[in-house]
């Protein structure tokens, strides 16, 4: 599944990252690599962007980013 | 012995600007990278005269994906610098080690400085400086920019380094850099090496080796590597690849983290129990940006800002009436000192002597009923008959006497005019100076309150962190016409004023939406704007106090609504840019902060009052009481003026607007000087209505324009805040766009925006008043109605 | 004209002249409440650095 899938407040770990080029690369750049722990902290009140906690700080991106990250629960 | 160089380099948000400023303090240096819209600032170090801090652009790594992390990347490899101070901010270290590994793979001596030390120590978190000194192979530091703790040590530490390395320096000498990949990427890595010794400078071959690793084309084309060599080295980039199943890209990110994890399980100790407990950010924001409380929680601190600046009780309004009657005007009672005379309190008085006085006037005209006027409205308030004993009796009233009735303080105004007669200075020079120049600072100064007011709410907004909440809230509205929420800050900017807003949208990286933004930025009412809502809010809608807080909502619907009719045009058609953004911590923000803020603000636009504002109500005050043969006018003359006749030529093009006379487009035309210009040339110009002050004076005005005086005000307030910014912001807005076609686009979508508002709430007012249907209120529907269409239209399918 | 007026006139002049020639020199004043000096001449306004990254 990948990660706009996930619930928020559940948290999962990321197993590849699809997409290639300079937004794939800020999304790595920024601590969302494999084997990373990222925990949904919440969802924008008009439902994206997403707000996510990453390597102990948060992190928001796009619900068609989050959908580049794929994870397992 | 030559300038030493030292780069400044670390993620957004790590507090790098707050250190650069504490190192560089006002010697700094703001210009831009060549050829690029990305800042460039560097400064001298205090107490040296020959150590520049160069700042890079905040960034988070050395791709060759975005324009900062270019330019910072040639800096670096390419100019030499002596050596790097990294910031790294020590709440949020992970992240920040990342960008830190690249950098000292560069081989550069470098000093790493953890920031925040003070809110890592409140967290009982402690950090282990040796062991990331010893795995980095730099030296460590702990420092808080904040408060000042270990910023310049470090700095120090930094040139002794740099020193030292030039003392040092031996021919093509590799230095100790960190190796943090596994096995078989380094044995790449080194493969990488031989092959492009001699091709780049010794300390840095280890940088060089692992960027051709991940296949970096700037690095490649820089480095010349010919076609036959790249295919040899892709071998061992392949079997890397093969191995740890994923690209060579993902492959040097990941190993990176890895190495950091390791290291921070080393290193950093973190309080448990602290982690688990949610801090009060996240409570905060639970409430703040969840899904049905944020945008009305938003639209209410709006209110909130309006209703204490304008509302008729509200403390704004109080204080920029004392303002502008008592202490810039005529006088005022300290308070707690008024007492009452002969049984009268001050303005029982003061009214009593009113009508007296209208009685006096009356009866010598000939009249058989006198009135009196409410000052701000000029509308009748009192209406009575009187007759010849009534008339004597008035005759025998005497002003009374302020000073009898508390502690007196003279407004300003009434000082320099008294000074003025005193000196026995003639009508002329002394309208010059009370109407004139005087009258027309003094109007604006006298909404300082009003500006202090939304000054100081922006600032705890800002400073709290608020703010980038609101981007956040914001995304995706924005998505929805292409934009992302990072063209929403500028928008935040631009409640200060419309220059940096304009500036701001050079983060946009997409060339088309950045134009768009530049196109939008200054729809949101500004500070001189604000002036211009806080008059309009007095004189006209005191009751009708949300009209203030309406003025930003159409702001950012005009940038909404706008944003989504260019997007759907084929100039500005395209994807959405990525959005990827940090939100920092609530944080309180600190009184001196804030207060820094807000009287830096308060401060410009005093100044501004001084220099631009007066010398243009001298000019205004010569055009309006000088006719083209230069012969001086009396009063009632003003309508062969200069500036009666040249208003006439451009008044006819307001007259669909309802404000179509020669002192609306004086004020209109004045406002592209100063949006606050406006409000002075209004009382100037009005200076010959009835009324006893310049509110009066202006009230009268538009009852004369107009036979719907509130909606002419209320049209010349949206023509006004909507149309083109001020001339320094245009000139901006041309520079930022690059090109004169895209300026003059923005200028033409911005006039038209203005101008068809205005139209349209004035016609369509008119006719839902009952002041009929005319040739302009169909022009102004059919304009409504294309927009409309321009609006909603399906979007073009995106050709591929 | 009396000479009063004559004093007051030329002091508007004065005035007018320092503020023309300090708005050329240094250009019309930073609004948005950041100094001129460190930014090279042009606002450098706090909010522009921070809008940034």
């Amino acid at each position: 599944m990948t990660l706009n899938e996930l619930e928020v407040g559940k948290t999962a770990k990321v197993v590849r990252l699809n997409g290639e080029g300079a937004v794939k690369r800020r999304i790595m750049d920024m601590g969302l690599t494999k084997g990373t722990e990222v925990t949904v902290r919440k969802v924008a009140p008009l439902g994206d962007p997403v707000e996510l906690t990453v390597r102990g700080y948060e992190l928001s991106i796009r619900k068609d980013e989050a959908a580049m990250i794929v994870i397992r629960g | 012995m030559a300038n030493i160089k030292i780069a400044l380099a670390g993620n957004p948000n790590s507090g790098k600007t707050t250190l650069f400023n504490a190192l560089t303090g006002s010697s700094q240096y703001v210009g831009n990278w060549p050829g690029v819209t990305v800042e460039k600032k560097d400064g001298i170090l205090s107490g040296t005269k020959d150590v520049v801090i160069q700042d890079l652009p905040g960034i988070y790594s050395l791709s060759p994906y975005s324009l900062e992390e270019k330019v910072s990347r040639k800096f670096l490899v390419e100019e030499n610098p002596n050596a790097i101070l990294n910031i790294v901010d020590g709440t949020n270290i992970e992240r920040n080690l990342y960008l830190s590994t690249q950098l000292a793979e560069l081989g550069l001596p470098m000093v790493m400085a953890v920031n925040m030390m003070d809110v890592v120590k409140k967290n009982g978190d402690t950090i282990d400086f040796a062991k990331i000194a010893k795995a980095l192979r730099c030296e460590v530091v702990g420092i808080s920019a904040l408060k000042n703790e270990g910023g310049l040590e470090a700095a120090r530490k930094t040139v002794e380094m740099a020193k030292k390395s030039v003392v040092e320096k031996g021919p093509g000498k590799q230095p100790d850099v960190p190796h943090v990949f596994t096995g078989s990427v380094e044995h790449a890595i080194a493969h990488i090496e031989e092959t492009i010794q001699g091709k780049v400078p010794a300390r840095s071959i280890r940088w060089y080796a692992i960027k051709i690793f991940e296949r970096d084309r700037d690095v490649i084309k820089d480095l010349g590597i010919g076609v036959g060599e790249m295919k040899h080295l892709e071998e061992h980039i392949r079997d890397c690849e093969k191995e740890l199943d994923d690209d060579a890209e993902s492959i040097i990110t990941n190993q990176r983290y890895d190495f950091i994890k390791n290291l921070m399980d080393k290193a950093l100790s973190k309080d448990e129990c602290r982690r688990n407990k949610a801090s009060l950010s996240d409570r905060i924001d639970k409430i703040v940006t969840n899904r049905i409380l944020a945008l009305p929680i938003f639209i209410l601190s709006l209110c909130a800002m309006w209703w204490l600046a304008v509302a008729e009780k509200g403390p704004g309004t109080i204080l920029t009436d004392w303002a502008n009657d008592g202490f810039l005007g005529d006088g005022w009672h300290l308070p707690f000192t008024m007492h009452e005379v002969d049984g009268k309190d001050w303005d029982t008085a003061q009214a009593d002597f009113a009508k007296a006085e209208a009685t006096v006037e009356a009866w010598e005209a000939g009249e058989k009923k006198a009135s009196v006027e409410d000052e701000e409205t000029g509308e009748v308030s009192e209406e009575w008959e009187i007759d010849e004993a009534a008339y004597e009796a008035a005759k025998k009233a005497e002003e009374p006497d302020p000073g009898q009735f508390g502690v007196w303080v003279p407004g300003i105004g009434a000082m320099i005019g008294g000074a003025l007669e005193k000196m026995g200075v003639g009508d002329t020079v002394k309208s010059l100076v009370v109407d004139g120049a005087w009258g027309g600072v003094a109007t604006v100064l006298g909404f300082v309150p009003v500006i202090f007011v939304v000054f100081l709410f922006l600032a705890f907004l800002e400073d709290c962190g608020y703010m980038a909440r609101v981007a956040f809230i914001m995304d995706r509205l924005f998505r929805k016409f292409g934009l992302s929420g990072k063209s929403f800050i500028p928008m935040i900017v631009g409640k200060g004023c419309g220059v940096p807003a304009v500036m701001a949208a050079r983060t946009i990286e997409n060339e088309r939406d950045r134009r768009m933004t530049v196109s939008l930025a200054t729809f949101i009412p500004c500070g001189a704007k604000t002036v211009i809502i806080a008059m309009f809010a007095a004189l006209f809608f005191r009751e009708q106090w949300y009209v203030a807080p309406l003025m930003d909502v159409i702001g950012i619907a005009i940038i909404v609504l706008g944003g989504i009719a260019l997007k759907k045009t084929r100039m500005f058609a395209g994807e959405a840019a990525p959005f990827v953004m940090e939100l920092p911590a609530y944080h309180m923000p600190t009184i001196t902060g804030i207060w820094r803020h807000t009287w830096n603000r308060l401060k410009g636009y005093m100044l501004k009052a001084g220099l631009i504002i007066f010398p243009a109500c001298v000019v205004l005050w010569f055009v309006m009481h000088f006719d083209f043969g230069f012969h001086l006018l009396e009063d009632e003359q003003i309508d062969q003026s200069i500036l009666a006749t040249v208003g006439g030529w451009i008044a006819w093009i307001l007259a669909p607007l309802g404000f179509g006379t020669w002192q609306g487009a004086a004020a209109s035309v004045s406002a592209e000087i100063a949006k606050e210009q406006a409000t002075a040339t209004l009382g100037l110009v009005a200076a010959n209505m009835e009324g006893a002050s310049t509110a009066a004076h202006i009230t009268n005005l538009f009852g004369s324009m107009s036979a719907f005086p509130k909606l002419a005000a209320l049209s010349f307030m949206l023509f006004n805040l909507f149309v083109p910014p001020c001339m320094v912001a245009i000139a901006v807005t041309f520079r930022e766009m690059g090109s004169k076609a895209w300026g003059w686009f923005a200028i033409g979508f911005q006039l038209f925006v203005g101008y068809v508002l205005a139209m349209s709430v004035y016609q369509i007012g008119m006719l839902i008043a009952g002041g009929g249907f005319g040739v302009w209120t169909a022009v102004a529907v059919l304009v409504d109605l294309w927009c409309l269409w321009m609006i909603f239209r399906p979007a073009r399918k995106e050709a591929v | 004209m009396n000479s009063a007026s004559v004093f007051i006139l030329v002091a508007v002049g004065i005035f007018f002249a320092l503020a023309a020639w300090r708005v050329a020199k240094k250009g019309a004043p930073c609004e948005c409440g950041g100094s001129r000096k460190p930014c090279g001449g042009k606002c450098c306004c706090e909010n522009g650095g921070r809008a940034g990254k």
